[in-house]
């Protein structure tokens, strides 16, 4: 079986959900389409033809191989030779593909069983047209409607998520309540709690503090999702929540941002400090003194190998550097950068995954049409298993989308 | 399945070669020249590892390795049932298979799509080595060719390729038969071959095995060797000193064999039996019968794999080992019929000439880079008298001349039947104590060909195509010098010419070399041949009027060479001939005279003989 995925955080999680499954297990291959168009591009690149190619390198890295699999994918002959290998397909989260990507499930229905999951409505690229892809995929063979949620059972949660996905008052599905002795008001329900902080730029601080409320509130694995990364509000907020400050009475909290690989490889190109070129020694040298490193270790091996099968011996500074970020990013992309208990990063980034407690950070700054606001909400309260925290900057925002029609 | 191409560089002696193979093939050469290369390296891509030894620097062209140096070997394999991919998954796949080729078995391109003239399904499969400089050791990989163009270095890190598991390899069904017939070990279970086919064919006896291994592991009481006189003494002392120094107290047992099934196996001894003889160890019987042992087993495993519609490609080396000429013809049909597929490399010009010529192909080795051509490339249709006698009726005399680094090609049917007459002549008068001037190296560098009279400039056509190295030998007359001028012309040219003086031809320098010591000679001659002869002249004209009569040039041979001024005449012109033909930019030699300019595209020479009568 082949199964596809868009991004490489999905086909980890994927590969380890199918490998929990006796009947899969190590019957599959788990790709992204990326690499699994690479390879069918460049092993039948002999079917190609100089306008695919042309419109390949237009299409730049990130489109033009998929391009040419959904190209390649219309010659019988390559259908079944894929279908050999791969007589049954598994996609997920068919939303979220381009219209490349997507001429290759359509290609590969062809020759493969596929099986294909979607939900429109967690599409996040505002704008994206995905209304014909479903559409054909729908005329194209059975659908399932799954409507069971596995992730989690909380009643109030799930009222809330679907009141967001059909476009009404979310909190007409939640009890108002009085936060402790105050004369504010919080909206709660089994496994969801939705609350205003009219935090501003000048005052921060108060949402640091409802945020520092939140997380004393306990569990391992917690995620900060937000739908602007950049906003500096939550930025400031979470800084602080994660260094220790008079007059908190509280430690500080462990908070860490995902994503920045290549601040990572930066980082680490600079401590070590390559000359413009080096011969094949003093690179040498010079690598072993961060060989504490695995992504250093990687890259002396690398180094190593290149000079034992092409005699290379002199190096300079841009091959070495790349070299690193190769090894950055093949250390993310194998999930074995560590993972901190709290994690904060956008919703985009939270696609996917789940988490035990989620603690949603809705700024001002959140643009899109309506219709946008509510996918992004309703992606980012599915993510819960057990409870969800709807956090809105500044007051009165409860009467518009994403919280009301 | 068959192999259709072969593409090897960078191994031995080979730095490039390019081989189209048949259905059935011979190839044939003189001896170093890389057609054990050749098959060896089908058994490296084919991965019959353990035919052939580990690899060293010695295997990498010029034996000196840097890391950059590679050793390739493609093959294009063709013949897929129903020429569709569907039948056969573990060659066509993505992820663990090849990319789908199309042949045009006329031609052998390759295409990516099937069309009118691209008809066969293939595939190409490649193996490389590079020489690790600091491990001291080769590493390998076997892999899918994708696209040959755009092949890159399977090494370098970036470049990824399939691999090829052994058991898709299998399905090809390749052996090899080296020419080392190592002699107890193919009829054996150490043999893999056996081992195989034994599974094959009926499975392991087993239970017979273990019956054997519980009588040799616990023998009777009383069968005990240990028990036996004369070791008993040994044996108790022996478990008493032990008894003193370890506390467990072994006890001494003496077994044959190993006592584990394996042990058993191994300790198996082909022998034979003939009629009612006794039955000896194979190793005791005649070199044909233990060489045959091997390719017996090999039509076995054949047969089984015809039987279950499997395909079977057969390599073997020099068929001839050991058997007698009727008994390689027969062999090598046997072979022919029974395989998908079979490569013969050979020295033996009867075992060639069994193959059509179309599928004999000469191997020619020019620094490195070898070329392969096939003595003809269609089957003569409707063959002239010529080509006929050439192809049909010589073609052992032909491959056996084909067979050396120099060809020669005379005038005509008496000039071949003299060169020989007198080169083994020559040869039956060698002795220990034989002077150097009185030793031919003619036969060792130079064959001739077989040629119809009259018909230099046609065999010349058709030699000159599979053999870089051929030179032409005509009659000092106006004819001669026709053929001359005709071969001058011809593209290509011979590599040289040989002319005999004014007005001489081959009878004439048979009289001159009978006129190193006429006095002695002449008498003999006259009396053998029941004439009178008085004088060179009319020894060089009787030899003429009795041209086509075989025994006079064998006769009169055996006559001069028994003279040892004759001997050294005739050994001091066969090795200027030689010379001449091996390094034919020289200016003269003692004999011949060089009359071209230098860099002519034909350098000629004219016989010269000396003054010193």
């Amino acid at each position: 079986m082949l199964a596809l995925t868009f991004m490489n955080g999905a086909r980890r999680r994927l590969t380890s959900n199918l490998n929990a499954e006796a009947s899969f297990r190590r019957k599959f291959d788990c790709l992204t389409f990326d690499s699994f168009a690479q390879s069918l591009a460049k092993r039948r690149s002999a079917k190609l033809t100089d306008e695919m190619r042309q419109q390949a390198e237009e299409l730049g890295q990130f489109h033009g191989p998929c391009f040419l699999a959904c190209e390649l994918l219309n010659d019988v002959e390559v259908r079944r030779w894929v279908a050999r290998t791969y007589p049954l397909v598994l996609v997920d989260e068919a939303q979220d593909l381009d219209v490349h990507r997507q001429g290759i499930v359509l290609g590969l229905k062809e020759c493969c069983t596929t099986v294909v999951a979607a939900d429109s409505f967690q599409c996040l690229s505002d704008g994206q047209e995905t209304a014909d892809f479903i559409d054909r995929l729908l005329r194209a063979g059975t659908t399932h409607t799954l409507t069971q949620s596995h992730r989690t059972n909380k009643a109030g949660l799930l009222a809330a998520a679907l009141a967001v996905r059909n476009g009404e008052d979310i909190r007409a599905v939640l009890n108002e309540e009085a936060i402790g002795k105050t004369n504010r008001v919080h909206w709660i329900g089994e496994g969801i709690e939705l609350v205003e902080v009219p935090a501003t730029a000048r005052n921060s601080g108060l949402l640091a503090w409802n945020l520092a409320f939140q997380l004393r509130l306990g569990s391992d694995d917690v995620a900060l999702l937000t739908p602007d990364s950049a906003n500096t509000i939550i930025r400031n907020a979470i800084g602080t929540v994660a260094s220790k400050q008079r007059p908190w009475p509280h430690n500080a909290f462990s908070v860490s941002w995902e994503g920045g690989d290549s601040s990572v490889a930066d980082e680490l190109a600079e401590a070590i400090g390559f000359p413009d070129t080096a011969p094949y020694d003093e690179v040498c040298a010079l690598l072993e003194e961060h060989s504490a490193q695995p992504m250093v270790k990687t890259v002396i091996r690398r180094i190593r190998r290149l000079q034992r099968v092409t005699g290379q011996s002199e190096f300079e500074k841009a091959q070495l550097v790349s070299f690193i970020s190769d090894a950055v990013r093949t250390n993310t992309r194998l999930g074995f950068k560590k993972s901190a208990k709290i994690k904060a990063m956008s919703i985009h980034g939270a696609k996917n995954r789940e988490f035990d407690r989620v603690i949603v950070l809705w700024p001002q700054s959140a643009t899109g049409s309506d219709e946008h606001k509510r996918r992004l909400l309703y992606n980012a309260m599915t993510r819960t298993k057990n409870h969800c925290t709807v956090i809105v900057l500044g007051t009165g925002r409860l009467n518009s989308a994403p919280f009301a029609p | 399945m068959h192999i259709h191409r072969l593409k090897v560089s960078g191994l031995r002696g080979i730095q490039n070669a390019d081989i189209t193979l048949g259905k059935h093939s011979v190839l044939v050469g003189p001896n170093n020249n890389g057609k054990t290369t050749i098959v060896e390296a089908l058994a490296l891509l084919l991965g019959r590892d353990r035919l052939v030894r580990r690899l060293t620097e010695h295997d990498f062209y010029q034996s000196r390795p840097i890391e950059t140096s590679r050793i390739l070997i493609i093959a294009t394999i063709s013949g897929f049932p129903e020429n569709d991919p569907q039948h056969s998954p573990s060659w066509f796949a993505m992820g663990r298979g090849g990319v789908e080729k199309w042949l045009n078995p006329a031609t052998g391109d390759l295409a990516a799509s099937a069309d009118g003239e691209h008809t066969d399904l293939s595939v190409q499969i490649a193996f490389a080595a590079r020489y690790d400089l600091q491990e001291l050791e080769a590493e390998t990989i076997r892999f899918f060719v994708d696209d040959e163009a755009t092949l890159g270095d399977p090494f370098h890190d970036e470049t990824s390729y399939t691999q090829i598991s052994s058991k898709t390899l299998q399905e090809l069904g390749f052996f090899m038969v080296p020419a080392s017939r190592t002699w107890d070990k193919w009829i054996s279970f150490t043999s893999e071959l056996f081992r195989r086919l034994v599974a094959t064919l009926g499975g392991l006896p087993a239970t017979a095995i273990r019956d054997a291994r519980e009588r040799l592991w616990e023998p009777e009481v009383g069968q005990r060797l240990e028990e036996q006189d004369g070791l008993t003494a040994i044996v108790e002392q022996a478990n008493s000193e032990l008894g003193k120094l370890m506390p467990s107290s072994p006890r001494l047992r003496l077994r044959i064999t190993g006592t584990d099934s394996n042990s058993v196996l191994e300790s198996v001894v082909p022998h034979f039996a003939h009629g009612d003889g006794p039955t000896l160890p194979s190793a005791r019987h005649g070199t044909g019968l233990t060489s045959l042992q091997s390719l017996l087993l090999l039509m076995q495993f054949g047969k089984a794999r015809a039987d279950a519609n499997k395909s079977f490609v057969l390599a073997v080396e020099e068929p001839e080992l050991h058997i007698q000429p009727s008994q390689q013809k027969r062999l090598v049909n046997r072979l022919n019929a029974l395989c998908d597929q079979t490569i013969v490399t050979t020295h033996s010009p009867l075992v060639a000439a069994m193959f059509p010529v179309e599928a004999t192909y000469f191997v020619d080795n020019d620094d490195g880079q070898m070329s392969v051509s096939p003595l003809s490339k269609t089957a003569p249709a409707g063959p002239t008298n010529h080509k006929q006698h050439l192809f049909f009726a010589w073609r052992q005399k032909l491959i056996a001349a084909l067979m050396h680094q120099r060809v020669l090609i005379p005038e005509g049917i008496s000039d071949v039947a003299w060169l020989e007459a007198l080169q083994t002549a020559l040869e039956l008068r060698q002795s220990w104590d034989s002077p150097e001037d009185e030793q031919s190296k003619f036969s060792t560098f130079v064959g001739v060909v077989p040629t119809d009279d009259a018909k230099i400039a046609e065999t010349h056509d058709v030699v000159r195509r599979v053999h870089h190295h051929c030179a032409i030998l005509v009659d000092g007359d106006q004819a001669g010098r026709d053929y001359l001028a005709e071969l001058n012309a011809a593209d290509p040219s011979p590599s040289a010419a040989i002319i005999w003086q004014t007005d001489w031809k081959i009878e004439h320098v048979v009289a001159w070399i009978a006129e190193a010591n006429l006095a002695l000679v002449l008498p003999q001659l006259a009396e053998a041949n029941s004439t009178a002869i008085e004088n060179a002249a009319e020894l060089s004209a009787f030899l003429e009027s009795r041209k086509s009569y075989a025994p006079t040039q064998e006769i009169t041979s055996a006559i001069l060479m028994g003279e040892s001024a004759c001997r050294k005449r005739a050994a001091q012109l066969l090795n200027a001939l030689c010379d001449t033909l091996l390094d034919p930019s020289v200016q003269s030699s003692p004999l011949f005279v060089r009359e071209t300019e230098d860099g002519a595209v034909m350098p000629t020479f004219r016989f010269e003989p000396p003054d010193d009568v």
